[in-house]
């Protein structure tokens, strides 16, 4: 498990508590000459990475870190000066110059200008504007795979009738603290949004809780106080904690959410696959990623994660990265057209039906199979890529299967 | 059930609202059944026929000349001769309902309905019928009946009809979902006096109808119901200023604090949980705040929080699912695995078609190691949510 092992002290062995007690000490020192109380919460990962440097030394380059790049220091819109898109008689603008960054859309004869000062996300990025006192989320959005702007993924179906519409959607306060609560790090206080002393990104408060108090109890010697051991969380706790932002099996389920866009669920995806097992912790959230540090993109990195349990078959064949990749692509094109097609509507609950009426006998009985295919670059096909709705985004999907030909995206 | 053999006796005079609803609602639907078909002679004598047909459009010509005694009149013998024929007791049962023989009208439209089962608009209005003399059971199962068979396909009717289904499910105790109902209302109608009583009683919990309700049950209902109209249509600033009012002219009003809450629960599970405090201070035994509060800490991962709550719930009203899930949820979260899934177990048997509970069986499932019936459970769940799709915002 690699969620704060070193948080919480044994007890059972007196040496291990004297080594710990000096650790503390030590660290206590350092402490005390980098922060005082109350900058830590204002320097994010600075003030815990006195004791937790295994955690902290790379978190700044996580994804997670990025989801909120603020202006003057957003990294998707510095390089590129001016970005341009119209559609049904709207023009979107977004221009940038000396790290200011303003929104513009126009119908030809009035325009709507505001500054950028949130950008969510530090690949495809949506801004959250400010005007008139309210929140509005830009209509348009940056993707990355056509380095331009199109249309925000979900809005597709927002036709918008007047300018102030085409600005964007207005997002009521509960929408807007959804937002900034999974995109940033003390943005609440007492329940309601508050941005003055927010930390873009997330930052060790906003999983561990109460890291503020567990740093003023060490720096005044009060080694009793401790956040939250998120390392006590089994698989199906985790699949949950990580979900109230990635989008719990719980929160898709209840709120009816069907279709390709579920597909950046990942953790209610990963709780439809028939390995998933809420007491395993070899299959769960931070089995395979590291919240501490960025993404790894090399597919073949995780085969040792899906090995942990499958064993290889001495018949199967290695293959390379460019035909995994070329395999993912072809599994995705296969997917995208039988969702595509006309029996798509009365295949999928069909399908569902079908495996819901399986007897429990009958899923206990199945054991980790090893793959006659490849021994290699499990995800390619077992987690296949998936391209959301708009088509700008694609994902691999943690719903973990056999995909077959001509299936269409499981639902 | 009435005794429809003296339709007199139950006669009632109409409510301001209901009897204009009432004959609008035989005006529009009466189209609907003027292609219908057309007289069928029995197989008798051709005289007879031929006597069935002249009494058939000399009643149709009267109603058409709106000369409703004669027209009724005429139906009626013409029945006598062919009692199989629909038209004439859809007619017959429509005049009588004009007429407010509400009695009169529900058994020719049930001759229809035998004649012509599941036909929507009769269902609607023999349920109109059956509200007017106080067959209150009957009248919310033949509204329901024929708002799942599209009778609410016109707007006017739909309000019609939606609005008795709120009046009768508030008078069963169903509050959700009469307030389910009021809240489609609410959105498409200004703030009518009847409206805003009728949403305020089923907010309060307060049993009974708009018009059997005494002044001490309709202002505070009113005033919650202008509240609840403002929040159903996005005014929150308006809701939470009429609810401020509402508190400090009734302090000690019941379920007036679980009613915004519950408002506020589908928008913000956190910002509930003050006014459930509020309303669990004035009454600690209340059930549907115990329940709730217990459910915005479960949803919020708060378990220990909630096993009090849902302790104290499941005891006063055992025989009540969320209850039961409440505390399951509690218990298999405060790591009480093994207690919390016989609860779950007792919730589904209260419930089986419940998402909730099947959602809460998969997490026992999956914490008592037992994967392959977590995964049954998951699987059931996405059944259920299928059946409803719902493409919302992600």
């Amino acid at each position: 498990m690699m969620l704060s092992n070193s948080m919480r002290p044994s007890t059972s062995s007196r040496r291990g508590g004297v080594r710990l007690a000096l650790r503390l000490a030590q660290c206590v020192v350092v402490m005390v000459a980098l922060v005082s109380p109350g900058r830590a919460a204002s320097h994010g990962v600075s003030a815990c990475a006195s004791c937790h440097r295994a955690q902290t030394d790379f978190q700044p380059q996580s994804q997670m870190a990025r989801a909120l790049e603020i202006a003057r220091n957003n990294s998707v819109l510095e390089s590129r000066d001016r970005l341009t898109f119209a559609q049904a008689g709207y023009t979107w603008t977004v221009s940038t110059r000396d790290g200011r960054s303003i929104y513009s859309v126009t119908d030809g004869s009035q325009t709507i200008s505001v500054p950028i000062v949130w950008g969510f996300g530090a690949g495809n990025q949506t801004w959250v504007l400010e005007r008139d006192g309210h929140f509005y989320e830009s209509l348009v959005s940056y993707y990355p795979t056509i380095h331009g702007l199109d249309i925000t993924t979900g809005d597709a179906t927002i036709h918008p009738h007047t300018l102030e519409q085409a600005f964007g959607r207005r997002l009521d306060p509960t929408d807007a603290r959804t937002c900034f609560g999974c995109h940033a790090s003390n943005d609440v206080v007492d329940g309601k949004l508050d941005l003055t002393a927010i930390h873009p990104g997330i930052s060790c408060a906003h999983c561990h809780g109460e890291t503020l108090q567990h740093l003023n109890s060490m720096l005044s010697g009060d080694l009793t106080v401790y956040p939250t051991d998120l390392s006590r969380m089994d698989a199906e706790d985790i699949s949950d904690f990580c979900g109230r932002c990635h989008r719990s099996f719980e929160t898709v389920v209840r709120s009816h959410w069907h279709g390709e866009a579920t597909v950046r669920f990942q953790p209610y995806r990963l709780e439809l696959s028939a390995c998933f097992n809420g007491a395993d912790s070899r299959i769960s959230c931070v089995a395979c990623h590291d919240p501490h540090k960025p993404l790894v993109t090399r597919l073949s990195w995780y085969d040792a994660k899906c090995l942990a349990c499958h064993t290889l078959n001495p018949h199967a064949r290695s293959i390379t990265d460019a035909q995994a990749d070329r395999a993912s692509h072809s599994i995705a094109a296969e997917i995208a057209a039988a969702s595509a097609s006309p029996q798509h509507a009365s295949a999928a609950p069909a399908a569902a039906e079908k495996v819901t009426a399986m007897a429990p006998a009958a899923l206990a009985s199945s054991r980790p199979r090893s793959c006659p295919v490849a021994t290699s670059h499990c995800i390619a096909c077992h987690m296949p890529l998936t391209q959301m709705l708009g088509g700008h985004l694609w994902f691999y999907d943690h719903y973990i299967r056999v995909a077959r030909p001509g299936q269409p995206y499981p639902d | 059930m009435c005794d429809r053999s003296s339709p007199t006796q139950h006669r009632k005079k109409p409510q301001t609202r209901p009897i204009a609803s009432l004959v609008l609602v035989a005006a529009l639907l009466a189209p609907a059944f003027a292609l219908s078909q057309q007289p069928r002679p029995p197989s008798q004598p051709q005289d007879q026929a031929n006597d069935f047909r002249a009494l058939a459009t000399q009643a149709d010509q009267a109603r058409q000349e709106n000369n409703a005694p004669l027209a009724a009149d005429l139906y009626r013998r013409a029945l006598a001769l062919n009692p199989s024929w629909p038209d004439g007791w859809w007619y017959l049962g429509q005049l009588a309902y004009a007429a407010s023989q509400f009695t009169s009208a529900s058994d020719d439209l049930t001759r229809y309905l035998q004649l012509v089962p599941n036909a929507a608009p009769a269902l609607a209005m023999r349920g109109l019928c059956e509200f007017e003399f106080h067959d209150y059971a009957s009248s919310l199962s033949d509204i329901q009946h024929a708002l799942a068979l599209g009778a609410a396909n016109d707007s006017h009717n739909r309000q019609i009809l939606l609005f008795h289904e709120a009046l009768l499910l508030t008078r069963a105790s169903r509050f959700e979902e009469a307030l389910a109902a009021l809240q489609t209302l609410a959105r498409a109608s200004p703030p009518d006096s009847q409206l805003l009583t009728a949403i305020g009683l089923a907010g309060l919990r307060i049993p009974v109808l708009v018009s059997q309700s005494v002044p001490m049950q309709q202002q505070p209902a009113a005033a919650a119901g202008q509240a609840a109209w403002s929040f159903f249509n996005g005014h929150q600033d308006d809701a939470a200023s009429g609810f401020s009012l509402l508190f400090s002219m009734y302090p000690t009003l019941t379920d007036a604090h679980y009613f915004y809450a519950w408002l506020l629960f589908a928008h913000s599970p956190a910002e509930a949980i003050p006014q459930l405090r509020q309303e669990l201070s004035l009454d600690p035994n209340n059930v549907s705040a115990l329940i709730l509060m217990a459910w915005c800490d479960i949803l919020d991962g708060y378990y220990d929080d909630a096993l009090p709550y849902a302790q104290l719930a499941a005891q006063l009203a055992p025989s009540r699912f969320m209850a039961q899930l409440d505390l399951g949820r509690a218990l298999v979260g405060s790591d009480r695995v093994g207690e919390g899934l016989q609860h779950l177990i007792l919730a589904q048997k209260l419930q089986s078609d419940s998402l909730e509970v099947h959602l809460g069986l998969a997490i026992a499932y999956a914490k008592s190691g037992q994967p392959a019936l977590a995964r049954q459970e998951r699987l059931t769940a996405l059944a259920l949510s299928s059946r409803t799709p719902v493409y919302g915002r992600q």
